[in-house]
């Protein structure tokens, strides 16, 4: 009873949910939210491809002409300078991110390029490779260490070591190194197979890499755009890790219940830092100074992005919604777009006031930006965004940089005199209707009279009010009983008709549909005087349900004819909803309409589990 | 000299004070202009990126000028108006190789002749500077860009320069000069 009224609380919040969303999908297209970017460049042929990830900007050679540096996935980095494409390089693996770091503070401040790909970093100065980091190797498994020494020997054919290997993965208990990993992908193919096993012969001696899933860089003392910073990155063993100084060697390294997907950084490693880690399994970690933070975020979806603006956490997830939480992990607010989210930026800007500002780009095209929770900035593409860097490029501090499914490379720049603040937009604060004034009736005489009865009888319609109200908590009561006593009287069903039935546990009997947490639902199709009864039953519990019967009788039964009276139900796998059909053929349509009891039992049980008494509706005259 | 500078000379203006603004984006150049129009002795060729402001008094074509060298760096981009209402001519100096950025200075510029403070018959120059890099934009793609005939009430001139040599800022100063001779 209690979870029935639950259950519908639920139903109506969802209901509520999905109007407020549709209010806000409503509300977003009502801002008055234009294009505030002006139009610098574009380059429908550029023929990138590239994410969010690994598109950015930097001061490459220290001269204050700020290079766009793009690692595209066939395994090049492409250098833009002003409207042209400078240089492109050759990379040996392909990359899943980039960013630059500033490793001292001696002038000229030139930063270190790094990209990464697989398990390296692989970091370049004025574009001339430097350096390159690879990630501490873990243990490998002895079981899998030896199906390898096998191969590495000649006595083990690569297809049989990949199946070795397959049977290890599916006992499920370790994680397969790296290489294991590409000799599985590779399965149907022995000659690939082969062939990767001897290229690949080298690695082994390197033990478990890892590899990278995510790069961002964390400045060390100031905020400022040329401060000396570090390198973070996520790797696919669940680790965050922060380079020294130089990049060369791991400084810190927190583990995390899952692998990294997003990386979002703020603060400064001095003065406390803030890293916050959109993960696998949807959720959002914290870690703050060093340390994981208790306070997780659970999405309602998988992320596609997060960005830290000032104190607030934003996140775009896979469920169209993008929600701000603050440092703590309290929710702020939730945007709803009208289009799935492919990915968001922050939007730096030099005045604070302006740092909240977010670009989110959508599948429909669109490129909105929001300051807060208002929509300040709307433009479309022709072909979805989904690669955006925001920030300084070129002498311009603010421009935005997309990348389009089509390979297409566009540069915008925001205008000195644009105005982000939410206000200025007009899409946030009372719609004008309120300044309209309300046509308030004059009063009238019955009013008048209404009011001095109001105030000549107060006590007496107090009283009467409070016997009123006495009344109908003994009217709720007594029915309480009654469903205690006999099952729940359900409202008249109309077509098709919903009502919640829950069977409270049955006590002591050893079976395990005694512990079984039964919700019940039954529709009516038909208009009479054939009908049919929709079961739908699902177990809520965590355990299975078992040996289950079900009875279907009819109060009077002169007056309904049920053709399946009883069935078996032989289990119920918890969270899945089973539906059963129960034709039933009133016999006398012209005595009005009774009622259909249905009983869930359990085997060797002697109080039903659930009975729930179905009003059945009024059927038509059968001619 | 000019023959305007000359004629200058000749009706005994010289001396005349002239109040000059010289904006532009960052880097379009125009403190190695103001280098290049002050008299050989005066000339420094180490030249900084201007920060805020600064302002030089020479005298040049029988005029004497106070040049406004103005920061085109973002932040200082807001001083320029300050300096619109005691000004007799402008001198806009665009980098004529900096495409990207072409759509920043006509915004500056819109930004500049939708003030109100700017005298309504203010000379304008535009410098198409930088014409000697490749990538270089000339002077009729310049004035196509920026909409240079929708201004109608000041006169204007747009003249292609290199201030590295000083070439082509001996016309646009005549042009100037001559402008502001017959006010
Ligand atoms: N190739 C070439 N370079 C030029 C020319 N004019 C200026 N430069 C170079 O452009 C750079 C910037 O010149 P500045 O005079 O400092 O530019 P500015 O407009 O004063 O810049 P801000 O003071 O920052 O607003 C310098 O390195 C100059 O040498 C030109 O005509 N051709
Ligand atoms: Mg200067």
């Amino acid at each position: 009873m209690a979870s029935a009224q639950l259950r519908s609380d639920q139903d109506s919040s969802s209901g509520h949910d999905s109007a407020t969303k549709r209010g806000a999908k409503a509300s977003s297209g009502r801002g008055t939210a234009k294009q505030l970017w002006l139009d610098a460049w574009a380059d429908p042929v550029a023929g990138l491809n590239a994410f969010t990830n690994c598109i950015h900007t930097c001061n490459l050679y220290g001269d204050g002409d700020w290079r766009l540096v793009v690692a595209d996935a066939d395994k090049k980095i492409k250098v833009w300078k002003g409207t042209a494409k400078a240089s492109e390089h050759a990379l040996v693996e392909a990359p899943v991110a980039i960013t630059s770091f500033i490793t001292d503070s001696t002038a000229p401040r030139v930063p270190t390029l790094a990209v990464a790909a697989g398990p390296h970093v692989y970091m370049f100065r004025s574009l001339r490779p430097f350096y390159k980091f690879t990630l501490p190797a873990g243990d490998v498994s002895p079981a899998e260490d030896a199906v390898w020494k096998q191969v590495e020997a000649g006595k083990l054919e690569a297809a049989a070591a990949a199946q070795q290997l397959q049977h290890l993965q599916d006992k499920g208990s370790l994680q397969l190194t790296a290489r294991s990993q590409q000799l599985l992908a590779l399965a149907g193919d022995p000659q690939a197979q082969q062939q990767f096993a001897a290229d690949s012969s080298g690695q082994a001696a390197a033990g478990n890499l890892s590899c990278i899933t995510c790069m961002d860089a964390v400045r060390q003392a100031k905020d400022e755009l040329d401060a000396v910073s570090r390198l973070v990155l996520g790797t696919e063993d669940c680790r965050v890790l922060i380079l020294n100084a130089a990049g060369t060697a791991v400084d810190k390294a927190i583990t995390l219940p899952a692998v990294p997907a997003f990386l979002a950084t703020t603060g400064e490693l001095d003065e406390g830092y803030r890293i916050t880690v959109a993960a696998r399994d949807g959720r959002l970690y914290n870690i703050k100074s060093g340390a994981l933070s208790r306070s997780v975020i659970q999405l309602d979806s998988q992320p596609v992005g997060v960005v830290r603006a000032g104190r607030q956490i934003v996140v775009g997830t896979m469920a169209d919604a993008l929600h701000c939480y603050t440092g703590k992990g309290a929710k702020q607010y939730t945007l709803y777009m009208p289009a799935s989210i492919l990915t968001l930026q922050l939007l730096p800007a030099a005045a604070a006031r302006q740092s909240k500002c977010v670009v989110v780009a959508l599948a429909n095209g669109e490129v909105r930006v929001y300051n807060d929770k208002a929509l300040v900035s709307l433009h479309s593409s022709s072909s979805p965004v989904m690669g955006l860097c925001a920030g300084r490029y070129a002498r311009e501090d603010c421009s935005l940089i997309s990348v389009t499914a089509t390979g297409a490379l566009d540069i915008k720049i925001m205008p000195r005199t644009a105005n982000l603040e939410a206000a200025a937009v007009g899409s946030s604060g009372p719609p004008p209707e309120q300044d309209v004034p309300l046509d308030v009736p004059k009063k009238t005489r019955l009013y008048v009279e209404q009011t001095q009865r109001e105030r000549a009888q107060a006590v007496d319609m107090h009283r009467v009010f409070q016997r009123d109200l006495a009344k109908m908590r003994l009217a709720t009561a007594h029915a309480f009983v009654k469903v205690l006593t006999d099952g729940q009287e359900i409202a008249p069903a109309l077509r098709p008709s919903r009502a919640w039935q829950k069977a409270s546990a049955a006590d002591g009997a050893a079976s395990h549909a005694a512990a079984a947490n039964l919700s019940m639902n039954v529709s009516i199709q038909g208009l009479g005087p054939r009908f049919r009864l929709l079961l739908n039953l699902s177990n809520e519990g965590q355990e299975l349900a078992t040996d289950l019967r079900v009875l279907v009788q009819a109060e009077d039964e002169a007056m309904y004819q049920v053709h399946t009276p009883h069935f078996a139900v032989p289990a119920l796998v918890p969270l899945l909803q089973y539906t059963y059909k129960v034709d039933a053929t009133c016999l006398q349509p012209a005595l009005g309409a009774g009622a259909v009891r249905v009983i869930v039992v359990g085997r060797a049980q002697q109080s039903p589990l659930m009975t729930a008494l179905v009003k059945m509706p009024v059927s038509e005259l059968d001619e | 000299m000019g023959f305007f500078s000359y004629l200058l000379d000749l009706l005994g203006l010289n001396g005349q004070k002239v109040n000059v603004l010289v904006v532009g984006l960052d880097n379009s150049g125009k403190t190695t202009t103001i280098e290049r129009l002050k008299p050989k002795n005066k000339q420094s060729n180490e030249v900084a990126p201007t920060v805020g402001l600064s302002v030089e008094q020479f005298q040049r074509g029988g005029l004497t000028l106070t040049v406004f060298d103005m920061s085109g760096a973002g932040r200082y981009r807001l001083l320029w108006e300050q300096y619109y209402l005691e000004t007799q001519a402008v001198i806009f100096v665009v980098d004529s190789a900096d495409r990207l950025r072409l759509v920043v200075a006509k915004d500056e510029l819109d930004n500049m002749l939708a003030n109100q403070q700017l005298g309504r018959r203010v000379p304008l120059l535009f410098l198409a500077n930088k014409m000697d890099l490749p990538l270089a934009l000339t002077p009729v793609e310049l004035a196509q860009a920026f909409h240079l005939e929708e201004i109608r009430e000041r006169p204007w001139q747009i003249v292609p320069s290199n201030a590295l040599t000083g070439e082509g800022l001996d016309r646009g100063m005549d042009w100037l000069a001559e402008k502001l001779l017959r006010k």
